[in-house]
């Protein structure tokens, strides 16, 4: 069943287009990783799909219906972001019992040992809180909420590497427990790529990418050896990064060899390695041999 | 899937419980403004009146309440400006909510405040006498009070819910209109600008006593009860009209 | 499938978990194996890609379904991996040791002889 559908979205500020008649589908249950660029619109995306913003053009449907002014939709997804903001006065406490008045699955008891797991004062004020005590507070939110409709939006800013560790942990285990759909955007692939089984990869306004992780994973080879003998044997095809690491160079192509091309590399001392999906997803948005080097030639 | 289906009701009655958790602060501030107004009050306006005939002086010392529900006009101005900054609404939408249901429970609010602050200025009339008589302790010529004249008290708890609600709303929609364009801003100043530069100094209460005059000069009062209802009805659904598709959290 | 020097994906380092608890006999024939659940908790991996790592286990009958119980190990299930292990891994291991000797112009009688030395070196380490 879809969730979440967008067909030939387009939306546009004043002065610049954020999404460029972007196409996708996400299923009931799947957990997805927005990946992207600063910039590219990946937050936009979300907040169209909880309705907080309206298209330009085009068509969101979210549980089937249009989310922009929906009570439907927003009772039943949650967006934690940076901008979730509770009122001065409220304490920790005082938030958690909104939160339960609004969540009909909420589990009050889960928010409550999460709470005091990370070490929050009951009666401290959400206003008082450091970035990322507040980002580990909505993100507590976001878990015990148990929305159909999940969303994450950098849900780890400010927050120390142990926390991190401890929040992807807990939104696993949770999600194994109670599956939903949940979509989970961020900068550092490498801290979720093994959480996610799908990943949208937003560039240049569209879905550059939208599959399994493991698709992406398998997408490319990393070719480590001379320079010349990667030349020789990459003759032809597509290159889509290249790094030197001393006297070696490490390139990535599309995994595309056949096996009697692959071992005549291995001859020529070339080590092949799969690519992390973060370096695939360089190798997706960078221009073809272009990076950071060719700036200084 | 399981997907909850809330009817607005049922969320506007969750979020206008949030708001008066929300604004609790603002009710404090009211009872302070409150208490400062009844010392204001109780010094009271003096005049003074020599006979030559018997070569008397009277002096009549006038305590009234004006002030208290003066005060609480603009308390509700400033509390209405301040539901629908960009803010306020963020915040809304932390939890389950659409505009019109935001709307909605911002109303109920104001009402409700408007209740409060109303029964509230209206009864700080009876705590000025008191302390009149203990300050001043002169004879009482003339007083309404809820045991000769309950109509008249009436009359004046509806009438100062009415002027409260209906500073509320203005505030309300003056909000949303800079919400939508910020452009509003520069003509609220310049209406600003304009009204002060007529006569001299910016007077706030003279201009809830305008606005009391449109309102108050009606005799009838099914025709007030009808302008004012006409009045608030209309400002809440433009604000609610001009911010409909106002993007949130962005 | 892809000869990989580096890492692996995690399905298929899931996949030779797996295998390495049956060949060292953690999990015996027609014992039940982890549920997707279990090893996306047990790795901290997302359960899709646990259920392909059962998925390649599946394809190679290495394990077997039972409808609505789970997923246990097939009877001549050790029995193909070892012979798997002996086909690809070991296989794999004897060409690059024969290419290095080739790089080194060490002989074959040279290289079995230097085999044969290190296997008595290790035996006698283990008495």
């Amino acid at each position: 069943m879809t969730v979440v559908e967008f067909i030939n979205v387009t939306k546009s500020y004043r002065t610049h287009t954020v999404l460029k008649e972007i196409n996708f589908t996400i299923k009931q249950g799947v957990l997805t990783g927005i990946i992207g660029r600063n910039g590219v619109g990946k937050t936009t995306l979300m907040k169209l799909i909880v309705g907080f913003i309206e298209e330009t053009s085009g068509k969101v449907e979210v549980f089937s219906e249009k989310p922009f002014n929906n009570l439907k939709v927003s009772a039943n997804s949650i967006l934690v972001d940076d901008g979730m903001n509770f009122p001065y006065p409220m304490t920790v406490t005082d938030v958690l019992k909104e939160c339960n008045r609004f969540y009909v699955n909420w589990d009050a008891k889960l928010a409550e040992r999460l709470v005091n797991y990370f070490g929050f004062h009951p009666d401290a004020r959400h206003s008082q809180l450091s970035k990322g005590k507040k980002s580990t507070l909505n993100a507590i939110i976001g878990i015990a909420a148990r929305c159909p409709l999940t969303i994450f939006d950098e849900p780890t800013t400010g927050m120390d590497s142990s926390v991190r560790k401890d929040f992807y942990r807990a939104l696993l285990k949770d999600y194994l427990a109670h599956p939903r759909t949940i979509l989970l955007s961020s900068h550092h692939i490498e801290e979720i790529e093994d959480l996610l089984e799908d990943v949208l990869l937003v560039h240049e306004g569209i879905a550059h990418f939208h599959g399994s992780i493991t698709e992406l994973q398998e997408m490319f080879i990393t070719l480590t050896g001379k320079k010349e003998k990667l030349a020789l044997h990459t003759n032809g095809k597509t290159v889509f990064s290249t790094n030197n690491l001393g006297p070696y160079s490490e390139w990535i192509i599309q995994n595309k060899c056949t096996q009697k091309e692959l071992e005549q590399m291995k001859l020529d001392g070339i080590a092949i390695a799969s690519v992390s999906a973060n370096d695939a997803y360089i190798a997706l948005t960078d221009r073809p041999k272009g990076g950071i080097d060719d700036v200084f030639e | 899937m399981y997907l909850n289906e809330p009817t607005l009701s049922d969320i506007v009655k969750k979020q206008f419980r949030f708001k008066l958790n929300a604004n609790a602060a603002s009710f404090s501030t009211f009872v302070l403004l409150q208490a400062g107004a009844i010392v204001l009050s109780i010094v009271g306006t003096n005049s003074s009146f020599f006979y030559s005939s018997d070569e008397s002086l009277v002096t009549i010392i006038t305590l009234s309440n004006d002030t208290n529900i003066v005060i609480a006009m603009v308390w509700a101005f400033v509390l209405g400006i301040m539901l629908t900054t960009r803010n306020k609404q963020s915040e809304s939408f932390s939890f389950v909510s659409t505009r019109l249901s935001n709307h909605l429970s911002n109303f109920l609010f104001m009402l409700f405040s408007s209740l409060i602050a109303g029964i509230s200025a209206v009864l700080s009339g009876s705590a000025i006498k008191l302390f009149g008589f203990i300050f001043h302790g002169e004879m009482v010529v003339h007083s309404s009070s809820i045991v000769d004249n309950p109509n008249n008290l009436l009359l004046q708890l509806v009438t100062a819910f009415a002027y409260i609600l209906l500073l509320f709303l203005i505030g309300y929609s003056i909000s949303s209109l800079v919400q939508t364009n910020k452009i509003f801003i520069a003509l609220f100043a310049l209406i600003w600008i304009l009204a002060t530069s007529m006569n001299g100094s910016w007077n706030g209460p003279e201009y809830a006593l305008a606005i009391i005059k449109f309102f108050g000069s009606e005799r009838s009062i099914l025709l007030f009860t009808l302008k004012f209802i006409v009045a608030i009805l209309g400002l809440f659904v433009i604000s609610t009209l001009i911010t409909n598709r106002s993007e949130v959290r962005n | 499938m892809l000869e990989v020097d580096g890492t692996k994906p995690i399905y298929i380092q899931i996949a030779d978990w797996i295998e390495t608890e049956i060949i060292e006999g953690n999990l015996a024939a027609d014992e039940k194996v982890y549920s997707q659940y279990q090893l996306a908790e047990l790795f901290n991996i997302n359960p899709a890609t646990a259920g392909k790592g059962l998925t390649l286990l599946l394809e190679a009958e290495i394990v077997y379904q039972r409808r609505g119980l789970g997923t246990f190990v097939s009877p001549d299930g050790r029995e193909k991996l070892l012979n798997k292990r002996k086909n690809e891994t070991l296989r794999k291991l004897i060409i690059e040791l024969l290419d290095e000797a080739e790089l080194l112009g060490v002989s074959n009688h040279h290289l079995l002889s230097m085999i044969e030395a290190e296997r008595v070196r290790k035996e006698g380490g283990t008495k």
